[in-house]
């Protein structure tokens, strides 16, 4: 890791008051968030401004109004990107390299020594998994080859805060679990690294905190029980297997908590549940009290998906 | 779920020949480049050309009325109205018309190789050759729009505006004329500008050498020719060749004059061949695994 | 100071790879086949009965080298040095690169007119001595307009391919429409033009040769500019238009850019 990291007070990335204009349309709307170390996942529909914060974020557009600042430097600045790497989404390369030249060439453009630029470039490449496919011409890769050449020259020069697009598009499952093991070990390192990607099972494992966005701003920040439980007064999904599966749908029935009751096979109970906290203290006690035998009980929409689901068409009732 | 009660079904319509694929290959190019604002710079300033001579008829037109001598005048110039006329205008439109081509293989064929395109196209129900031909036609529309549509204008605004319809029963060469020249410069610029596009589809390289074969080329045939006089050397230049054979389509050209027509058309021909030997072997390069 | 080492360390870098990437692309290949083509036609009029270096001048160097192809090699390498990027969008990497915006331009500019101005007088000197005697007495004459020329066209042509997504179409535009017509155009219009300073500073170092436009009318609507102002204005244009090109892509925001 950079020694400037340590140095830094605050948090890694701050983004104050952000809007950015693209003429009439407007892609960020008075956008404000802090990022710490850990991993945080970026996530919206298409149209949301996702895209656009990652550009506001790297230095490739200037925020129409607001700041935003990397490390203390504000984002446009070449002393901010220093402590940026950025892994984007388009496939583009210098095609004509291999991908251990791409990612030296990579390094030397942050201006380390050859010494240095040797040693960094072997080592993003171990850590992404290429160290003996990476003299292969990138214009003959597979998509997932590049797909970790284009991580490991973002990593080469340690930053503090990795910025992934869609990073695990094109890999296969194992190579995703490395990758996801990989951004872990980043996290741990103190990095901060933020995630844009579509593929929100992987964000119920990987994420430390999501920001949720939408039409341009942000509608929620933080870890997935935090938004869940912004959600109380919603109904929630809650699959319980017992085999005296009827004797306890007939009890929970009559519960003011309960919206729904669905049999599912011959001892499963999908219910739909209001006020969630108050439920789960009453069903311990009845649990208790009549010996119900509960094999097995889970929220089915705690999960980002259903987090998601929530928050998106809690943004459209504004 | 059963996949008819998705609501899904076979479709008992009737499918068309996909030859009919090459109009709707034309019709998306055809969107693809009017989208660009380049393309209508360059469209505009050919029509500075076009709006000059269209002026001038109409001058031309009045000024008979007022003054004979200034007509006369007029005439001495042969601006317009005669076969060589139309035949300079169409030349200096194709002038315009290499750089609009220049673009335009970029855009219709080029990206296509860059970017993958041709992968699209060739994964419907269409072969190479409706691909190849719809192409073709792309480039050829576009070549038309600039070069035989505004000529074709200005033969009809000097015809109505004359005093009688005889220009129209005394000067039917000249509209075969501009249907054969054009004709001529759509064929062999779309057959060459295809065959270089796909074979050098990054736009600064395909521009270098789309040009270099015009302007270079001239220039070589001129330095042989004074060599040792040879005026066949002058073949090489063949966008001198087009317009010889179009002066030839206006009936301007004069026969006895080295290269002739014929000369010019073997010359052209032959062009074309391997133009499109290059544009098949390319567009056989690419499998599509059905 | 601590930031400074990295960056000359970075700068020098993207310097060799601009050059490297570009030197080793087609679009050599196709200056090298032109550069032949061009090398024919000097072959063949080096053949004629009564070759002067008046008339390879007006003949061949005027036409063929100083209005075709110093500005396509400009072309060629000047609107490709940031378009090239864009439009195989590989830009990104150097947006995000801990350079400054203006100093990535200048370095890449630097290396693009590196290569224009070594194609420039490599062709002109490679011509010259296929002329014969001629020609040695016309590079020499040659050398300085077509430098500047091409190092006025190279800056402008970058500018053009960092500014429009269509750079290269755009420069083309402008060489056919500025260059070509407007240059051939009479009264003072044709002063907007790169190619009518080039052939002022050739027409004023060859005093004695009295070269110039073919045709008394040709030669009367040139209205030339003295060599030295001729200089000047291409050293102004030059700078300015690498200043104008700095400042512009330090400010623009590349929305195609990933």
């Amino acid at each position: 890791m950079s020694a400037s990291l340590n140095a830094v007070d605050g948090p890694l990335v701050e983004f104050r008051s952000v809007t950015k204009w693209y003429g009439a349309v407007i892609g960020v709307n008075d956008v404000s968030v802090a990022l710490q170390s850990g991993i945080t996942g970026l996530l919206g529909p298409n149209g949301a401004g996702k895209t656009t914060l990652i550009k506001l974020l790297t230095g490739q557009l200037r925020p129409s109004l607001g700041e935003i600042r990397v490390c203390g430097q504000p984002a446009h600045s070449a002393r901010a990107r220093r402590h940026i790497g950025y892994c984007p989404d388009a496939d583009a390369f210098y095609e004509e390299m291999s991908g251990r030249q791409f990612v030296r060439t990579m390094a030397r453009l942050h201006g380390m020594s050859s010494a240095e630029v040797q040693d960094r470039t072997e080592q993003a490449l171990s850590e992404v998994g290429m160290s003996d496919r990476a003299d292969r011409t990138l214009r003959g890769c597979s998509k997932g080859m590049r797909q970790r050449i284009k991580l490991a020259q973002a990593l080469v020069h340690h930053p503090d805060v990795l910025i992934v697009d869609e990073p695990l598009n094109g890999i296969d499952p194992v190579g995703r679990r490395e990758l996801m093991d990989l951004f872990r070990r980043c996290a741990a390192r103190g990095q901060a690294v933020l995630i844009s990607s579509h593929i929100l099972d992987e964000m119920d494992e990987l994420a430390d905190r999501i920001v949720f966005m939408g039409r341009g701003r942000i509608l929620a920040v933080g870890s997935l029980p935090d938004i869940r439980a912004m959600f109380a007064g919603q109904p929630l999904q809650i699959r319980i297997a017992c085999r005296q599966q009827r004797e306890l749908a007939t009890q929970l029935i009559g519960w003011e908590h309960v919206a729904r009751i669905e049999l599912a096979g011959t001892n499963e109970l999908l219910l739909q549940v209001i006020r969630p906290e108050e439920f789960f203290a009453r069903l311990a006690v009845l649990v208790v009290e009549t010996s119900f035998d509960i094999t097995h009980m889970e929220s089915t929409d705690a999960t980002t998906e259903a987090t998601f689901q929530y928050v998106m068409s809690a943004a459209a009732r504004f | 779920m059963q996949l008819d009660q998705a609501g899904y079904r076979t479709w008992d319509g009737r499918r068309r020949s996909p030859w009919w694929s090459c109009l709707a290959i034309v019709r998306v190019g055809l969107n693809l480049i009017f989208r660009r604002w380049v393309f209508w710079i360059l469209i505009g300033l050919g029509l500075l050309n076009f709006l000059f001579h269209f002026a001038f008829i109409y001058l031309k037109a009045t000024l008979v009325i007022q003054n004979e001598n200034v007509a006369k005048f007029l005439d001495n110039y042969k601006v317009t109205g005669t076969g060589q006329a139309y035949a300079d205008f169409m030349f200096a439109q194709a002038s315009i018309c290499a750089l609009l081509l220049a673009f335009a293989g970029s855009t219709l064929i080029g990206s296509d190789y860059r970017q993958g395109g041709m992968i699209f196209y060739l994964s419907r129900r269409i072969g190479r050759w409706q691909y190849i031909v719809g192409k073709l036609l792309t480039i050829a529309a576009v070549v038309t729009i600039v070069t035989t549509l505004p000529a074709l204008i200005l033969y009809i605004e000097y015809g109505t505006l004359s005093n009688s319809i005889h220009y129209f029963l005394d000067n039917p060469r000249v509209l075969a004329g501009i249907l054969g020249y054009g004709a001529v410069l759509a064929i062999v610029q779309s057959l060459m500008i295809f065959a270089i596009a796909a074979w050098v589809p990054r736009t600064v390289p395909l521009v270098m050498t789309w040009l270099g074969l015009f302007v270079l080329l001239k220039g070589l045939a001129d330095a042989m020719r004074a060599i040792d006089g040879n005026r066949y050397w002058l073949l090489l230049g063949f966008w001198d060749d087009m317009h010889r054979l179009g002066r030839w389509c206006f009936g301007s050209l004069d026969e006895k004059r080295i290269p002739s027509a014929g000369y010019c058309l073997a010359v052209l021909s032959a062009l074309c061949v391997v133009s499109l030997i290059l544009i098949v072997r390319r567009v056989r390069a690419v499998e599509v695994v059905s | 100071m601590n930031s400074l080492i990295p960056q000359f360390v970075a700068s020098r870098h993207l310097f060799a790879l601009t050059m490297r990437r570009q030197l080793l692309s087609r679009q050599t290949l196709a200056c090298v086949a032109l550069s032949a083509l061009c090398a024919l036609i000097v072959l063949a009029w080096s053949r004629h009965s009564d070759p002067t270096s008046k008339k390879l001048a007006e003949q061949v160097l005027v036409p063929t080298f100083v209005a075709f192809l110093m500005p396509i090699f400009a072309i060629c390498y000047g609107a490709s040095g940031i378009g090239g990027e864009r439009e195989d969008q590989t830009l990104i990497y150097l947006l995000i690169a801990p350079l400054p915006r203006s100093l990535t331009y200048f370095v890449k500019g630097a290396a693009s007119l590196s290569l224009v101005g070594g194609w420039t007088a490599g062709t002109l000197f490679v011509l010259c001595k296929l002329a014969g005697k001629p020609g040695d007495e016309l590079f020499r004459l040659f050398l300085p307009a077509a430098l500047l020329g091409a190092l006025a066209y190279g800056c402008l042509f970058l500018l053009l391919g960092a500014v429009f997504r269509h750079g290269t179409i755009i420069s083309l535009v402008y060489w056919f429409f500025l260059e070509v017509l407007f240059g051939n155009l009479p009264g003072i219009i044709k002063r907007v033009s790169v190619a009518f300073y080039v052939r002022c500073m050739v027409h004023d170092a060859a005093g004695d040769m009295n070269l110039g436009p073919p045709g008394r009318v040709a030669r009367e609507m040139f209205l030339p500019v003295s060599g030295s102002t001729a200089m000047i204005t291409l050293c102004t244009a030059t700078i300015c238009l690498l200043i104008a090109g700095m400042v512009l892509f330090d400010l623009r925001e590349y929305r195609d850019a990933s």
